[in-house]
């Protein structure tokens, strides 16, 4: 078995005469397949991987009992009040979201601007967006008084004859949400065929073989079957992107068009997309760098990958600083005394503690990306990827709590606090998400074989000679000298 | 018997079976006693919910039967309860009554909404003088007392053993009446003639008569009978008066005439009549009378005494202000008092002003200040011509009273067998020095007529549960002299006796029913002799209008007279101790949610804020900001008091405008027996108070003791910070919006120029053309004391869930009117700013085009209105109205009501579920009533045909409503005055709920004419369009 590189060696040296290595090791078409297809089908499962599953069923349990109990006793187990009425549920409902944003943008985005490294974490990140996404459809859901006819927000035919309200942001979410997971779920599903197919061919159990060929479509690898797949392919992406920029833009109308000071700004839609694509990059860094660790994917998912979502990550950061600052320019500008003071009072208020923790999670953080020690460091930029995870959190929260708790008339003042319930549905949605994670990392392609082998230099037939050593200024390290023996 | 008491006692045992076909059948079967009593073996173990379902239809039905006799709605000799609808009662149609409620010896005249032959509603009797239609936060909130489940069900005797009243009767007849010289009867102050009638007789017989009466006018009492030689009622005729002083007497809520003295005060307020009265207050703790006031002097409640005698010293001696004849005033001793610093730096200006105004000015102490402090002010009035203007009497005689000190001496010395208290809880709140708990121990039959089972209905051994006075027959004297009458509106829920009922078991030879009672009483009043008779149609006539009208037509007294002062001499105050942080004063006070305690158990006023403090559940001890900074003590501290050699713990509120050195501690808390709303609210400040030191005290020290409490508040739920502090100083000028008389006169649309200033403001879309009604409210906060009638009205009328403080605590309180006040400027001595918020019925409502199910929507009058039945519950709309008056229901807050506590329900109004968003709807209800009773005589609604809830009982007028297309409307004239404007206007909401400018009317002389611009903060230095367009001038 061929196997991949190891921590040295360094694709992230830009040398503009030669195409950068995205996958390392003396790696053939075969050798990718094994490596990817072999952790589902022929590795054993290992020990950590029931570890880790058994905790984050634990707590998806615990996610699962919160939201009984809510059920039960209603929206007051958590820590709402007057004026705050919207808390916990909707800023964790806002940051799902947000993460969901970085599969569709890599998937689409930068498929049509032909970014090839792409191939070695779409399949991941999408399958990311699918589960952020599961897990912020369950807050809006919830987080409703009457549970029992959430239906009404959809526009189906019912005994009330009534329509939902087309003016009100929250059914534009329902639209734009519903829209975007599904477009998320069917480019996640129809890249994943040819991978699936792959699976059903390598399979040995009579189940895995059943379960893998129904879900793989008859998928043969014929021209035509490829043909039609690279169209839809195409179209798909078409599709989706106006979704990446939409979906977020629609979530910050819930913000945007209420008027209360601190909501109503009109920086709201690129604001949050870019803070959304900066979230989502992150979460996926978080998840990948021990995937790759865990799973040998190094060869594949290679410091260059990292470096270059470390450098989106810059740009967003960057882009949602200049946002904070514009926010408090135009409050100042605007002449608005009660947008002025929802300011201030984000920064000096009762909420200094959050507004600054998210400032120097999404401001500082990032912008030690600058630094290519540090960018290409891999313990330090996960530690930075937690910190952007808090401080997007901590963002949500600043917008949605401070603004709510001190609005126009300052009898209706209070503060917010969060309930014991509150805190363990968080949690527990951390529990549903990395389960489902767990669930993909075990039973699907991680990375998406197929693409990848396009990347690759024996794919491209004007390589003239099989490139399958990068360049490495001359010092070659010894496994790749041998032949990559692991 | 009469047939009251079968209806009363018909679930017992062996009462007269045949007049209840139907129901009793079902209700008095052996297997229903023997299951009534396995169930509730004796009372102090009463169920959740002592009162069943078929005991609830029996009372109903009777209560039904009641009100169906049409042209008697109270019973005649048949109570039969009805298989066809009976003449003249549709179902599902509310019927009032009259009838009094008394409150001490204070009589306030009330109409009763009852609904299905349950009372639900309480409003004031708008025929009554006194009130005038009005009526205050404690009458409106008593008919939920009548549901409460923990009020005492049963007689019971010795140690909770199960009685009934026949065997007490049998008991008063062998034991008691024998040997009246030995019997002592405790009572609280009462009006009424006939009990009154019986306790003479009583009285007569031998039995010793004493009262005892927690928050105790007798000062007052005292007062006139010092200046004038003979007892006295003081009539107010505020209409009369310029210039006010208010010497803690807290005339706007805490007088006997206090809806009578809002009205005549508001009239006076009115600056588009082109003069307004002056008030200046002195007292230590802000009233709602001090924040009405044009100039407050925090003072403490033991120098007001001093006050006054500086402010006498500087009429006569400095103003040349002649004594009158019988003044009792040695000049010696005024000279003494000229220039005391209990006056304050000010008193000079007061003088000049008073002076200045002679015949139209007023004087007043209230009930904390002494006997002398009143009659030196009696004597003031008078030598300033004031008497028979603002001021005059209405002599009465003084009946002998005997106090508690006197009845614990007696009991101690053993001279008293039978000791009967009828209502009230004295081992609770009687004064701790006299160890009344103790002393009663000492007669050997302790008899207790109480609504609860409580501290004292503990230690006695007999306890009757006493009937509430929606269940009672009786009659009252109002303060005006006005002859009033007691109806039931239901029979007694649990077997009630009313205090004339066991009074007369004792009294008379052959007891009387309370019916009977009332009736005698009535025919002695209007000059009969003897019982009333049965069959004359002529006495019958006028006893059934006294009923009906709820009094005695032309028996009250519009005005009093003036009385000549009998010249006894006038103690001055002895200088006494100087206050300090380690001599602090303590003060007693009534409280404005339990009065005396004795409405612990009433959730409504448990859960209403303090006008000042917004503190619910709980009282505190109040301390001035000055005090906290000196001590450390900080709000929620918990503090010890030592006051007397005798210890409290209290939490601590820092109170803006209280006076330095002094403590208010409120009276009623602190229970442990008040039943499952009031156990545990508050602190029980009665451990400190002294028969010596009733109101207030000298003496008081406070340690912190480390610990912390949570106070539950409905504003301020959390501390302040500075940046907050300080924007909240910026924009309550923009939102209680307030000039100066000058200011006004000087630019009537003052008001138009303050406030955010705004672009021109423009919609989206085509307005929606209002071309039928279009309601809409004005609210007057020149005239709004905060004295939150109308918070209470609201959630009767309107079936607002009480949530309890943990949840008031976490800022979910369900009121729809939300009293905002603010305190501005310098907080020793800030001026305070209230405002009743509820919802503004906004045409561009925000609200409505958030919510995506399209449960809440305009109506094609321009209600706001909230279909709860649509309701998701995504609280969108709560967050984006900027009033921020929506109210969600976090849990379903009517699952622990008992069968019985749902009985208080309006049926007109909707019961919100769980997770349905609910706010002011304008009392549409009463919308839909005028609606239907208008077309059925043929004709639209006309001004005045719909009063909500919050404008009908509103004491001071403060809140119109009505129909801005109608141009002749009170509300359209309000909105075309200059006063008028729109909170946040700014945002383009077009807010029905319209402001009208608070004016102050300082005297130039204290506080010379501020700059323009004084509470001109907020958006000045933001301005962006100017004034221009804002259309105003």
């Amino acid at each position: 078995m061929k196997s991949s590189v190891t921590d040295p060696f360094d694709n992230t040296i830009d040398d503009p005469t030669k195409p950068v290595e995205l996958v390392l090791g003396d790696h053939d078409l075969t050798s990718v397949t094994e490596l990817v297809s072999d952790i589902v089908l022929e590795r054993k499962t290992p020990l950590a991987w029931y570890a880790a599953f058994a905790f984050t069923t634990g707590l998806t349990g615990i996610l699962f009992l919160m939201i009984g109990y809510l059920f039960v006793k209603g929206v007051g187990v958590w820590g709402l009040n007057n004026p705050v009425s919207w808390g916990w549920a909707i800023v964790n409902f806002v940051f799902w979201v947000g993460i969901g944003h970085a599969g569709t943008l890599i998937s689409a985005i930068l498929f049509l601007l032909r970014q090839k490294w792409r191939t070695g974490i779409n399949r991941f990140a999408e399958a990311m967006t699918i589960f952020a996404v599961i897990c912020a459809g369950i807050f809006p859901g919830i987080h409703v008084g009457r549970v029992w006819v959430v239906y009404w927000l959809f526009p189906i035919p019912n005994y009330q004859a009534m329509w939902p309200n087309f003016r009100s942001p929250l059914l534009w979410d329902v639209f734009a949400v519903g829209t975007y997971a599904t477009v998320s779920l069917l480019f996640w599903y129809m890249g994943m065929v040819p991978d699936l197919a792959t699976f059903r061919d390598r399979a040995k159990g009579r189940i895995q073989q059943i379960v893998y060929g129904v879900l793989s479509l008859g998928w043969n690898g014929s021209h035509r079957h490829w043909h039609r797949y690279e169209k839809a392919y195409l179209l798909l992406a078409g599709l989706a992107t106006p979704l990446v920029l939409s979906v977020h833009s629609v979530v910050s109308f819930d913000f945007a068009t209420a008027q209360l000071p601190g909501w109503h700004t009109t920086i709201f839609p690129p604001y949050f997309v870019a803070g959304a694509v900066f979230s989502g990059f992150a979460m996926v860094g978080t998840l990948l760098i021990p995937a790759r660790q865990m799973f040998g994917l190094k060869s594949i998912i290679t410091l260059h990958h990292l470096e270059n979502m470390n450098k989106i990550i810059l740009a967003t950061g960057s882009m949602v600083g200049f946002a904070y600052a514009t926010e408090f320019f135009i409050a100042w500008y605007g002449g608005n005394p009660n947008e002025s003071f929802a300011f201030i009072n984000r920064a000096f208020g009762p909420y200094a503690w959050a507004y600054w923790i998210m400032v120097t999670c999404n401001v500082i953080t990032p912008q030690l990306f600058w630094s290519k020690k540090i960018r290409t460091n891999i313990p330090v930029m996960w530690v930075m990827y937690i910190f952007v995870n808090i401080g997007m959190w901590f963002e949500r929260f600043v917008i949605t709590v401070s603004s709510l708790s001190r609005d126009f008339l300052p009898s209706a003042w209070a503060y917010y606090d969060p309930t014991i319930v509150d805190i363990l549905t968080f949690v527990g949605s951390f529990g549903l998400f990395f389960t489902l994670i767990l669930l993909f990392i075990r039973f699907a392609p991680m990375v998406a074989m197929a693409e990848v082998k396009t990347i690759m230099p024996i794919a491209d037939a004007h390589s003239g000679e099989r490139r399958s050593v990068g360049d490495y200024h001359g010092d070659i390290p010894k496994d790749v000298r041998d032949g990559g023996a692991r | 018997m009469s047939e009251m008491n079968n209806v009363q006692s018909s679930g017992g045992p062996g009462h007269e079976k045949n007049y209840w076909r139907s129901l009793q059948e079902l209700a008095d079967t052996d297997e229903y006693r023997s299951q009534l009593e396995n169930e509730f073996p004796a009372g102090i173990d009463a169920p959740a919910d002592g009162l069943t379902r078929r005991r609830f239809l029996q009372v109903m039905s009777a209560s039904i039967a009641m009100a169906s006799l049409t042209g008697c709605r109270w019973p005649e000799e048949k109570i039969v309860p009805f298989a066809a609808r009976p003449e003249g009662v549709s179902p599902g149609k509310p019927m009032q009554f009259a009838t009094t409620m008394e409150l001490g010896p204070i009589a306030l005249g009330v109409m009763a909404t009852s609904y299905d032959g349950r009372p639900i509603k309480i409003d004031g009797n708008p025929e009554f003088g006194l009130s005038q239609g009005a009526t205050s936060a404690f009458a409106q909130a008593s008919v939920l007392d009548v549901y409460d489940p923990d009020r005492s069900q049963k007689v019971l005797r010795g140690k909770g053993v199960e009685s009934s009243w026949e065997d007490f009767m049998a008991f008063a007849d062998s034991s008691v009446k024998g040997n009246l010289g030995r019997v002592a009867v405790l009572s609280g102050a009462s009006t009424s003639p006939a009990t009154n009638g019986l306790q003479m007789r009583l009285g007569q017989a031998g039995a010793g008569i004493y009262l005892w009466e927690p928050v105790s006018r007798v000062n007052e009492m005292k007062g006139a009978k010092k200046a004038f030689g003979t007892g006295a009622l003081s009539q107010l005729d505020l209409d009369q008066a310029q210039v006010i002083v208010d010497f803690d007497a807290n005339f706007l809520q805490d007088h006997p005439t206090a809806l009578r003295n809002s009205k005549q005060f508001s009239a006076g307020r009115r600056p588009e009549d082109g003069h307004m009265n002056r008030l200046y207050s002195f007292e230590n703790t802000y009233s709602i009378t001090g924040g009405m006031a044009d100039h407050r002097f925090p003072t403490a409640s033991g120098d007001i005494a001093a006050a006054v005698w500086a402010l006498a010293a500087e009429l006569v001696l400095g103003e040349g202000l002649p004594l009158p004849n019988g003044a009792g005033v040695d000049r010696g001793e005024l000279g003494k008092w000229r220039g005391h610093h209990a006056g304050g730096a000010h008193i000079a200006d007061l003088a000049k002003d008073l002076m200045a105004h002679r015949g139209h000015g007023l004087l007043i102490a209230g009930i904390r200040q002494d006997a002398d402090t009143h009659a030196l002010l009696h004597v003031l009035n008078e030598a300033l011509g004031n008497t028979g203007h603002a001021i005059s009497y209405l002599p009465m005689q003084t009946p002998q009273i005997r106090f508690l000190p006197e009845l614990v001496e007696n009991l101690n010395r053993g001279d008293i067998d039978t000791l009967v208290i009828l209502g009230g809880n004295p081992v609770y709140n009687a004064p701790v020095d006299l160890k009344f708990g103790e002393a009663i121990l000492k007669a050997q039959n302790r008899i207790h007529l109480g609504q609860r089972h409580d501290a004292t209905g503990a230690l006695s051994t007999w306890h009757i549960p006493q009937a509430h006075y929606l269940e009672s027959w009786g009659d009252a004297m109002g303060w005006d002299l006005t002859h009033m009458s007691v109806q039931p509106l239901i029979a007694p829920l649990y077997d009630g006796k009313s205090v004339n009922e066991v009074l007369s078991v004792l009294a008379d030879a052959t007891p009387r029913s309370g019916y009977e009672i009332a009736r005698d009483s009535f025919h002695a009043m209007t000059g009969g002799n003897g019982g009333a008779p049965v069959d004359n149609s002529g006495f019958e006539k006028k006893w059934r209008a006294f009923i009906h009208d709820g009094f005695l037509q032309g028996s009250g007294q519009a005005h009093g007279q003036p009385l000549a002062l009998a010249g006894a001499p006038l103690k001055a105050p002895g200088h006494g101790s100087t206050l300090s942080a380690d001599n602090l004063e303590i003060c007693f006070m009534q409280d404005q949610s339990t009065f005396d305690g004795r409405f612990a158990d009433n959730a409504w006023l448990q859960e209403m804020p303090d006008f000042m403090t917004k503190l619910t559940w709980d009282n505190a001890a109040l301390i001035s900001p000055a005090l906290s900074a000196e001590t450390g003590l900080k709000h929620g501290d918990v503090a010890t008091l030592e006051y007397q050699g005798r210890q409290l713990d209290m939490a601590i509120y820092v109170l803006p405008g209280q006076a330095k050195y002094s403590v208010t501690v409120n009276l009623g808390y602190g229970r442990d027996d008040a039943g499952r709303v009031g156990n545990g609210a508050g602190f029980n400040s009665y451990a400190l108070r002294t028969w010596e030191n009733q109101h207030h005290g000298t003496g008081l020290k406070l340690t912190a003791t480390g610990e912390t409490y949570l106070l539950a508040t409905t504003q301020d739920h959390h501390a302040i910070d500075q940046a907050g502090a300080d924007e909240i100083q910026k924009r309550v000028p923009n939102l209680v919006r307030e000039g100066n008389l000058e200011e006004y006169k000087a630019d009537e649309h003052f008001v138009d120029h303050l406030g955010i200033h705004s672009p021109p403001l423009e919609s989206l879309w085509k307005e929606w053309e209002y071309t039928g009604y279009k309601w809409g409210m004005a609210i007057d906060l020149n005239l709004c004391n905060g004295c939150n009638a109308c918070v209470i009205g609201c959630q009767s009328e309107n079936n607002v869930a009480v949530v309890g403080k943990d949840e008031v605590a976490r800022g979910r309180e369900m009121s729809w009117v939300r009293m905002d006040r603010y305190f501005m400027g310098n907080m020793d001595e800030p001026k305070v700013a209230q405002q009743p918020v509820g919802c503004a019925q906004c045409e561009m409502a925000p609200c409505e085009q958030v919510c995506p199910v399209a449960a809440t929507m305009h109506t094609d009058e321009g209600l706001n209105a909230m279909v709860y039945n649509r309701c998701v519950g995504t609280r969108y709309c709560s967050n984006n109205c900027p009033y921020k008056v929506r109210r969600f229901n976090w849990f379903n807050n009517f699952e622990d009501l008992t069968e019985t506590q749902r009985l208080v329900l309006n049926p007109d109004v909707t019961v919100r579920s769980r997770g349905v968003m609910e706010k002011c709807t304008y009392c549409v209800q009463r919308i839909e009533t005028a609606r239907v009773e208008t077309r059925v005589e043929g004709r639209g609604i006309e001004d005045g045909d719909v009063t909500p809830a919050c404008a009908q009982t509103c004491p001071s007028d403060a809140i119109v409503f009505g129909d801005l297309n109608d141009k002749d409307s009170r509300v359209s004239k309000l909105r075309e005055a200059s006063r008028s404007y729109d909170l946040l206007n700014y945002l383009h909401l077009k807010p029905r709920t319209f402001y009208m400018a608070r004016i102050r009317n300082p005297n130039l002389a204290i506080e010379p004419a501020a700059a323009h611009g004084d509470g001109h903060g907020g958006g000045h230095g933001a301005e962006q369009g100017g004034h221009a367009e804002q259309g105003h001038g």
